[in-house]
């Protein structure tokens, strides 16, 4: 992800995460984070992966507006994509993740599914 | 470029440069989408891209499905670019401004991957169109903060 060098320090707030481990400890972190699969029992997964173009505020702003997510997860879940390359932000059944991928594209981002055995 | 909030719509101050920029990039961009030419090929795979990785059957009726719809909707918010663009002060309501910091990834792409920038860290030769990219950066980012805050 692209940050603005000169307005990232002023802009990007972070506090709960620029201070601790952003994303947990490593074994906690899953690109299919289990504890939502669990959860739904569903078996397609979207998931979104970095890229050097978009912006992080822009990538927390979409996961905000679109998926509703609060400040803190729409955050946790863009340092995951930043740090890890990609990270599963929602599962259902496919034509509904088919619906949020083609929505993260409208949105530029780069995004997949995959079905969560894969 | 001076921007803020004012009466609950952003209002943004363009320099006749600045708006004229914008109106051009809108337009490239919206000709490109409409009418792609074989070197645009990796732009393409970025505003449209595969949505089953390993899946190349899936990726192609994927496309088949939604490809007209995201071109028509990423055109359509160009064309709001470069028609409220202007001179002096435009104004924007949240969801004017929505469509603009959207469009503005878009546009980013394009310029982006002209300058050849591939994954995190490719910094782009200094020259004109690196300065078209920062400055689009720093718009969007600065978009998107006010829509945040309001």
């Amino acid at each position: 992800m692209a940050v603005v060098a000169q307005l990232v320090e002023r802009w990007l707030v972070v506090p709960d995460v620029a201070g601790s481990s952003p994303v947990g400890r490593p074994d906690e972190v899953s690109v299919l984070e289990e504890d939502a699969l669990a959860s739904f029992d569903v078996p397609w997964v979207l998931i979104v992966w970095n890229d050097p173009i978009n912006l992080m505020n822009y990538v927390v702003h979409v996961f905000r507006s679109y998926f509703g997510f609060s400040l803190e997860e729409a955050t946790r879940l863009m340092m995951l994509v930043h740090h890890e390359g990609r990270a599963a932000v929602a599962s259902g059944n496919r034509e509904e993740m088919e619906r949020h991928a083609q929505a993260m594209h409208e949105y530029g981002l780069q995004a997949s599914i995959v079905r969560a055995d894969a | 470029m001076k921007l803020g909030w004012v009466d609950g719509v952003i209002r943004i101050e363009f320099a006749a440069e600045e708006a004229g920029l914008l109106t051009v990039l809108a337009h490239q961009f919206a000709d490109v989408v409409r009418d792609p030419e074989l070197d645009d090929a990796p732009l393409l795979a970025r505003l449209f891209p595969d949505a089953y990785r390993d899946d190349p059957e899936a990726s192609a009726e994927f496309r088949h499905y939604t490809r007209g719809d995201l071109e028509s909707r990423k055109v359509e918010a160009a064309e709001r670019i470069a028609a409220t663009a202007t001179e002096g002060w435009v104004e924007l309501d949240a969801e004017s401004a929505a469509m603009w910091v959207r469009s503005l990834t878009d546009l980013r792409m394009m310029v982006g991957t002209r300058l050849g920038i591939r994954e995190d860290g490719d910094e782009p030769d200094p020259g004109p169109l690196s300065d078209v990219y920062l400055w689009l950066g720093e718009l969007q980012w600065v978009l998107v903060d006010l829509l945040e805050a309001s």
